[in-house]
């Protein structure tokens, strides 16, 4: 082993239980910047999971002018052409369409503007949650039937198996057409917008109410990986793109929960510049104890014909040894503290933020980045914290560190 | 026999710029000549540390002028005097002058290691000195394992690996009891009359003074009396 490295591993082993100490301060501060890391990313997933997973799916194509005006009219164009395509691209993973409507539900005791959607019940399960979020009754199975939010229900005042009149307007004809429907499920989405404004019907039966058959508003697409959404030029992204239709991702109809990300990014970053900052003092502060402890040495050293660059290196190495030892016990630290959290997760169930609503307890989530990206980091602030003692160190005149000497 | 170190009209000063100046050296000239056995002797606060710190370019004198091999060390940079006493000067220092996380071994090839030496010179030569030392076997130990005596023994081995011109020693027996110390002085007589090494000692210790073949007494910074003995 250089004997650089062998008296910086040994001068650590001098005083253990200061190295110990030492290394588990700058290690906890590792260990806070892999868990931030990782808890920032496991609340990334859960918020996307939550948003793309629960109805929105992670991109979706409309009629490019749906959603400035969302007339009944404006149906996806060449949705025939579109489907084919979606069912070619391997990267998509599920895809489901919709029919929507602005109407009126009435019930004996309330009459109330919502949005209804008209949803194939055979694909809308394997994007949606809706199903999944049906707390009381079941999922659409009827044509005749309809799923209304628990706050709506309790606004209307129904119950399941209950009935109420979907008024809509059909928009070739402009007449105003009405159907008598059956209360099938409540479903809860903790969601304002949703679980008050919004009710699901089979589609075939919108489809007949408008009077647009075969027709889609919107087509949900879910790819085999999240990232696909991130780049527009790709050729999946470009397959799908028709002239007449907007194809968009949940980035951009949600830009809120973006921005959300961008802010925690931020304020990790920051946060973590003033751990480091913390930490590199701590490290400043052990280096010149064991300098200090350690002057005649420093004397004999140079006496013998130690140069000062010696020194100055001799330092800087146990500095980052320390920084070696602190990343084994960072790594513990995070990984354990991690692994303990992710047992259970943290419940941020109900919450909403950023236009997004937890629905599972989030959990931390590691990557490799983390213990390779941020254990350099450390070392080379270990290092960078180094060099003010290390210079205090090699500037040492003999007659100061050997005040007994000769 | 010829000279290997030589101070002329050495001067040292402190508070210079202040009205109350402090002469620890006040003119000392010396020559030391190859294979001298030398102490320096004096009461406290009479120069002996301050003569000692010059001689081996640790401190700077005021005035006057210090040659080793007929290398003036005055004129030295910082780096080059490290290197020259890399290269050159022995040192033996009253204790702690061992690097504690390093063996036995590895304390004595230091120096070479730092002069490049190949790992089969360092080891070949850390043998040699080890004998003369009669610590054979003893390559493995850290300091702590060490008594006072065998720490100093691998001081003067560690002192002579390099093969020096002068070997400086301070108080070199202050914290050994008198047989061990006795013990000590005789092993570093030996390797002066063996290899020629010049040794030079400040000491209060009678041990070594009676061993010395030359006593330089320094009184108020000044070369008092130099007194020559037999043996």
């Amino acid at each position: 082993m250089p004997l650089l490295l062998k008296l910086g591993f040994r001068n650590l082993l001098r005083n253990k239980k200061r190295t110990v100490l030492s290394a588990l301060a700058i290690g906890i501060g590792l260990a806070a910047l892999i868990f931030a890391d990782g808890l920032i990313l496991g609340m990334r997933k859960s918020m996307v999971g939550s948003l793309t997973e629960t109805y929105m799916g992670q991109a979706q194509i409309y009629h490019h002018l749906y959603r400035e005006d969302p007339k009944p009219e404006k149906v996806i164009a060449q949705i025939d052409k579109v489907l084919e395509r979606v069912k070619e691209a391997s990267e998509v993973k599920e895809w489901t369409t919709r029919l929507m409507a602005e109407g009126l539900v009435t019930s004996p005791a309330n009459v109330l503007n919502v949005q209804a959607v008209g949803i194939d019940l055979v694909q809308e399960p394997k994007i949606s949650r809706i199903d999944e979020n049906v707390i009381e009754g079941k999922f659409l199975g009827k044509k005749r039937e309809v799923l209304i939010g628990n706050r709506l229900a309790k606004k209307l005042d129904l119950q399941i198996g209950e009935r109420l009149v979907l008024t809509v307007v059909a928009p070739k004809s402009d007449e105003v057409v009405q159907e008598l429907l059956r209360v099938s499920g409540i479903y809860r989405f903790n969601v304002s917008g949703f679980d008050d404004a919004m009710v699901f019907v089979p589609k075939e039966l919108l489809e007949e109410m408008l009077g647009i058959s075969g027709e889609s508003h919107e087509l949900v697409l879910q790819f085999d990986k999240e990232e696909r959404t991130q780049d527009k030029q790709s050729a999946l992204w470009n397959s799908l793109k028709f002239p007449e239709n907007e194809l968009t991702s949940w980035r951009d109809l949600v830009p809120g929960v973006m921005a959300a990300f961008e802010m925690a990014k931020a304020t990790t970053a920051l946060v973590s510049l003033f751990l480091l900052l913390v930490v590199l003092i701590g490290i400043m502060n052990t280096l010149f104890m064991a300098i200090f402890e350690r002057l005649f040495e420093f004397g004999v050293l140079q006496a013998v014909g130690t140069r000062p660059k010696f020194i100055f290196f001799m330092i800087l190495t146990e500095a980052f040894c320390l920084g070696l030892v602190s990343v084994v016990f960072g790594i513990l630290i995070a990984v354990g503290v991690g692994g303990l959290v992710n047992i259970r997760g943290i419940d941020y169930g109900g919450i909403q933020m950023a236009e997004a609503t937890f629905t599972e307890p989030i959990f931390v989530f590691f990557r490799w980045q983390q213990f390779v990206y941020f254990p350099l980091e450390l070392l080379v602030f270990t290092v960078i914290a180094a060099i003010y003692p290390a210079l205090h160190a090699a500037r040492l005149t003999i007659a100061e560190s050997m005040k007994k000497s000769l | 026999m010829s000279v290997i170190f030589s101070v002329k009209d050495l001067q040292k000063i402190y508070g210079e710029d202040q009205p109350s100046q402090v002469y620890a050296l006040d003119g000392v000239t010396l020559e030391i000549n190859k294979g001298e056995f030398t102490s320096i002797v004096g009461p406290s606060g009479s120069g002996k540390s301050t003569l000692l710190n010059i001689f081996s370019g640790l401190d700077r004198p005021t005035h006057g002028e210090v040659f080793l091999k007929g290398q003036n060390l005055t004129t030295l940079s910082d780096s080059e005097m490290s290197d020259f006493r890399r290269d050159h000067i022995g040192f033996i220092f009253q204790s702690y002058n061992l690097i504690p996380v390093l063996t036995v071994l590895e304390n004595i090839e230091y120096i070479m290691l730092l002069q490049g030496k190949t790992e089969k010179e360092r080891r070949l030569r850390v043998e040699e000195v080890l004998a003369e030392v009669r610590l054979e076997g003893m390559e493995n130990r850290f300091p702590n394992q060490l008594s006072g005596g065998q720490q100093q023994r691998v001081a003067v081995a560690r002192a002579m690996a390099s093969k020096p011109d002068i070997i400086l020693a301070d108080e070199p027996t202050a914290n050994l009891d008198s047989t061990t110390g006795t013990e000590l002085v005789e092993m570093m007589k030996r390797l002066n009359k063996m290899y020629e090494t010049t040794f030079v000692f400040s000491t209060h210790d009678p041990i070594i003074m009676e061993r010395a073949k030359r006593l330089v007494v320094l009184k108020d910074g000044k070369v008092a009396d130099e007194i020559w003995q037999t043996g």
